[in-house]
């Protein structure tokens, strides 16, 4: 018999499962709890953190972290569940597939709560700009999103590009979903007795160790071995999928449900029962398969895309069938819970694996050593001679992460179920729930700061998120993460991930926000070296549809108010990048105080209705937030400012908790008394921008700054490359 | 009498959902009808084959389901007078199965494209365009990936009833999103009875979603539907 060779479990870990046992698994055993082993499904590198840092409780949490994803309670009966997920490593392999199978399993994940998937959001790392290989990679992972989540109808509403050389080798795809729920179906089953269907497509050989590939590095060579761990997407199928199960849900046809990801029918079966406290027995012949001749341990550890595993009884499985036949969906009777709290499958007539749940699900926490990294600099102020303000300006507007993305949003319908408020572009996106209701949805990372001080620039991420929230009329309330991160072998690259799960949790204490689910990417590392610690936060708030308001300018004829302080914090901010002094510099600090309170004076003067327009200050400072408004509202701007600041540091700090108001000139006294902010400046109706901040100043045509912000990545000179 | 409008929805199809709230929003019942279910299609006042991805565009977009049984009936129903308002993929299905003129190509930048765009009507003798003035400019999103309008046989200037132009009417290159065929978004059939168009007038049905446009033409419908 051929040996299973292992992927993911280590000597000593062998001898734990061997002694807890009290046996040799036999090989399709050993495939089994290897891929529920693996760092992926298990979490073991990271889960010590979670738990020490991340708080996932709070008012309006109805389901936290455990089950397929976080249910938050938006008014009374009306619930929304999100969640993030990374398809880093199929994405380098496989750009297109892997973005777009990405997509297929957020979609089921928020599917398996009962809920409708009515939004899209994701987050985009990509190498430098000027390689080729970074082309093979946005052009792959942009069509991969668009084909597909255009295809399920679900509306890619919003999300992040950013571009570092760090992400060469192993660009960063994280995406984010949002479903409505009416009844919660759960992802866990304790009534034994039930039948578990699997539905859907047929199982193959694609994503066969997909878990195991993304629990490891990635050299030259995975890179062309490494395809087949890539699955393989059917958007048709993913639609039919959503189609049916909302039709089931609407029946309350359902015990429990689960979307077959990571570790195929083992990991869907062995969670779902495991938590429960039952177990499951399992008829491998049912499996309706794609390929001939798979054997039985390929069968249990498929990754083959959508594919859900439903648990009903005998009464409702007519019902359930006839469903599933309307929408010509594959589907099996593949076994039943059983009281014994151990996973047998069966095949051939023959019981080929007998294992106890826990021996799948509780996989002994994996502790690594620590280095911290020591040179990061020690003070705010870099040293060196400013550029006239316009050249920087134009530098810093055009460059590859303040640019527009336009280019990549449009291919990307966010406008189907007729809901987006606030379309892709502004500081978050808006979708009305309910006639008065709303959620907005933003997602945010900090890697440039956190590529100086990972702690700091995980801070930074929720702060931003924060902010983006308020800035359309929100009130955020929780939150959904991504960590990716190195390998956790390398001690600097866990101390990073330990630096950011750190800040993660203390902002997001400090903000009042309960953290109801996440996910961990490690080992986006090659030989080159680790990606930056890169935090992606997204987060949720509530907007009453009164209080929607987007950064465009409105008026031509009204006030610009500064709210918070600014700071001399140009570490890792995108003035330095542009002048090739990235890394100097200690970057922005998160003041949790002010950021709280600077927040909820800008939520009070949107809802007493007295400003027209709001932009949260991040990327590029206050400089780029006032030409982004007026480049959205295509109007002009006249800011005259002092500072105790150099000018070029003033215009161009990165300093968080601050936002730029537009107020009608009758409110004034009533924003700056609500705000304690200050008057920078007027809106005019001329096609000028101009800015002045003591002896720095700047006079730029506002069709200028339109050309500079859309050129962007599309014109950039590397369509040549499509 | 109540007005029912019935909405065939096809493996794939996405925007069933949109346009049932347009159409109820504008003062009909709307009724969503899979497509298996022949007999319900013959029971309604007029049909809206709306958009999505039919059979997920293999083969062509609109191809697979253009040579359904259900295309087929809504064929003969359109035959019979009934109005058939065919939206984005349901362009594309019309002019697959034969039922209008032309065909809807690849986008001229060979990329899908989200966007609002103007558009100016040229004919207000349909069904679904009575409610707008000659020559108004209305603001609708367009959603797609094969709309550049190419005409075939049967085709003629006069059956265009919707140019995409600029906000100020202008139609020319620059206003046009797709590489469409003189500037068309949008054409009816000789008859007057069966229009096509790509953009999306249930997504321009309130206000707060960037404007309401396109309820018109659902309102437009019901108005000749009850005369």
């Amino acid at each position: 018999m051929i040996q299973y060779a292992v992927r993911n479990i280590n000597e000593q870990e062998k001898k734990i499962i061997i002694k807890r046992l009290g046996r040799e698994p036999n090989d399709v055993e050993w495939a089994m709890i290897d891929v529920m082993w693996s760092e992926h499904i298990s979490y073991k590198s990271s889960r010590a953190f979670i738990k020490k840092y991340l708080r996932s409780s709070g008012r309006h949490v109805i389901v936290g972290p455990g089950q397929d994803a976080g249910v938050i309670e938006l008014a009374k009966n009306l619930y929304v569940a999100f969640k993030i997920e990374s398809h880093n490593h199929p994405s380098a392999v496989d750009p297109y597939g892997g973005a777009s199978t990405g997509i297929g399993g957020i979609v089921r994940d928020i599917l398996s709560m009962g809920a409708q998937p009515i939004a899209l959001l994701d987050s985009l790392h990509f190498g430098d700009p000027e390689k080729r290989r970074t082309w093979f990679h946005i052009l792959g992972v942009v069509k991969g999103i668009s084909d597909y989540g255009n295809r399920i109808g679900v509306p890619t509403v919003g999300g992040e590009t950013k571009f570092s050389s760090c992400y060469n080798d192993n660009p960063l795809v994280n995406v984010a979903c949002v479903g409505v729920v009416k009844k919660i179906v759960p992802s866990v089953l304790s009534k034994v007795g039930a039948v578990l269907v699997l539905y859907g497509n047929r199982t193959g050989r694609d994503g066969i160790h997909g878990v195991s590939f993304a629990s490891e590095t990635l050299d030259d060579e995975s890179i062309e071995e490494d395809r087949s761990a890539v699955q393989i997407g059917d958007p048709l199928t993913e639609k039919l999928l959503i189609e049916a199960s909302m039709e089931m849900f609407n029946r309350d046809l359902a015990y429990a449900l689960k979307d077959l990801g990571g570790g195929g029918i083992t990991c869907a079966v062995s969670e779902m029962v495991g938590k429960g406290g039952i177990g499951a027995i399992i008829d491998l012949d049912k499996v309706p398969l794609r390929e001939e001749n798979m054997s039985p341990y390929e069968i249990l550890i498929s990754e083959s895309q959508e594919r859900m595993l439903l648990a009903t009884d005998r009464e409702h499985l007519r019902d359930v069938l006839s469903i599933l036949e309307k929408y010509d969906l594959q589907w099996a009777i593949i076994g039943k819970s059983i009281p014994e709290r151990r996973i047998i499958v069966k095949y051939k007539g023959k019981e080929i694996a007998n294992l106890p749940v826990e021996i799948l699900t509780d996989v002994p926490i994996q502790r690594h050593p620590i280095k911290p990294r020591k040179t990061s600099p020690d003070k705010y102020t870099v040293e060196f001679t400013p550029p006239p303000l316009e050249e920087a300006l134009i530098k810093v507007l055009g460059s590859p992460n303040v640019s527009s993305k336009e280019w990549i949003y449009e291919q990307y319908d966010f406008e189907v179920q007729t809901r987006t408020v606030i379309k892709p572009g502004a500081d978050a996106a808006v979708l009305k729930i309910s006639e008065d209701i709303g959620v907005a949805l933003t997602l945010d990372s900090c890697a440039d700061y956190a590529s100086i001080d990972p702690y700091e620039g995980a801070k930074g991420a929720v702060a931003e998120a924060y902010r983006n929230v308020i800035s359309v009329g929100g009130e955020p309330l929780a939150i959904v993460d991504n960590i990716n991160a190195g390998d956790p072998n390398n001690v600097s690259s866990y101390w990073a991930f330990h630096e950011t799960i750190r800040g993660l949790g203390n902002a997001a204490r400090a903000l009042s926000l309960p953290i109801v689910g996440g996910n961990v990417s490690f080992y986006n590392e090659s030989s080159k070296g680790a990606i930056w610690p890169t935090l992606v936060v997204c987060m949720l708030g509530r907007v009453h549809m009164d209080n929607v308001i987007t950064p465009s300018l409105k008026s031509g004829n009204s006030c610009l108010i500064l709210v918070g302080e600014t700071y001399e914090e140009l570490g890792g901010s995108e003035y330095l990048k542009v002048l090739g002094l990235h890394g100097q510099g200690k970057v922005p600090k998160v003041r949790y105080k002010e950021e709280k309170l600077n927040g909820k004076r800008v939520i009070k003067a949107i809802t007493k209705g007295l400003v027209l327009s709001v932009h949260d200050i991040s990327d590029g400072g206050l400089i780029i937030a006032l030409a982004e408004m007026a480049i959205f509202g295509n109007r002009g701007i006249e800011a005259r400012v002092k500072s105790d600041l150099r000018g070029d540091v003033f215009a161009f700090s990165e300093s968080h908790a601050r936002y730029v108001l537009e107020v009608p000139q009758e409110h004034i006294e009533d924003v700056l008394r609500i705000t304690k902010g200050r008057v920078i400046g007027r809106t005019t109706n001329t096609s000028s921008f101009y800015f002045e901040v003591n002896n720095f100043s700047v006079d730029v045509p506002i069709k200028r700054l339109k050309e500079t912000y859309a050129r962007g990545v599309s014109l950039m000179g590397k369509d040549q490359f499509i | 009498m109540a007005i029912v409008i019935g909405i065939p929805v096809y493996p794939g199809t996405n925007c069933d959902f949109d346009v049932y709230k347009a159409i109820k929003l504008a003062g009909a019942i709307p009724k969503r009808i899979w497509y298996k279910d022949y007999e319900e299609i013959k029971k309604v006042d007029a049909v809206v084959i709306p958009g999505g991805f039919s059979y997920a565009d293999y083969i062509r977009a609109g191809a697979i389901a253009a040579r359904t049984k259900m295309t087929e009936i809504i064929k003969e129903l359109g035959a019979n007078g009934m109005p058939i308002l065919g939206i984005c993929n349901g362009f594309q299905i019309l002019v697959e199965s034969g039922i209008l003129p032309g065909a809807l190509a690849v986008n001229k930048n060979a990329r899908f494209i989200c966007r609002w765009v103007h558009l100016k009507v040229l004919r207000i003798d349909t069904p679904f365009t009575q409610l707008y003035a000659e020559g108004e400019i209305i603001k609708m999103p367009i959603a797609h990936m094969e709309g550049r309008y190419v005409p075939g046989e049967g085709f003629s200037d006069d059956l265009i009833v919707l140019q995409y132009s600029d906000r100020k009417g202008n139609v020319n290159d620059e206003s046009n999103p797709n590489g469409s065929y003189k500037n068309i978004a949008g054409i009816v059939n000789r008859e007057g009875n069966i229009m096509g168009l790509m953009p999306h007038p249930e997504r321009a049905s309130e206000r707060i979603l960037g404007g309401n446009d396109g309820l018109r033409m659902f309102k437009a419908l019901i108005d000749y539907l009850k005369r």
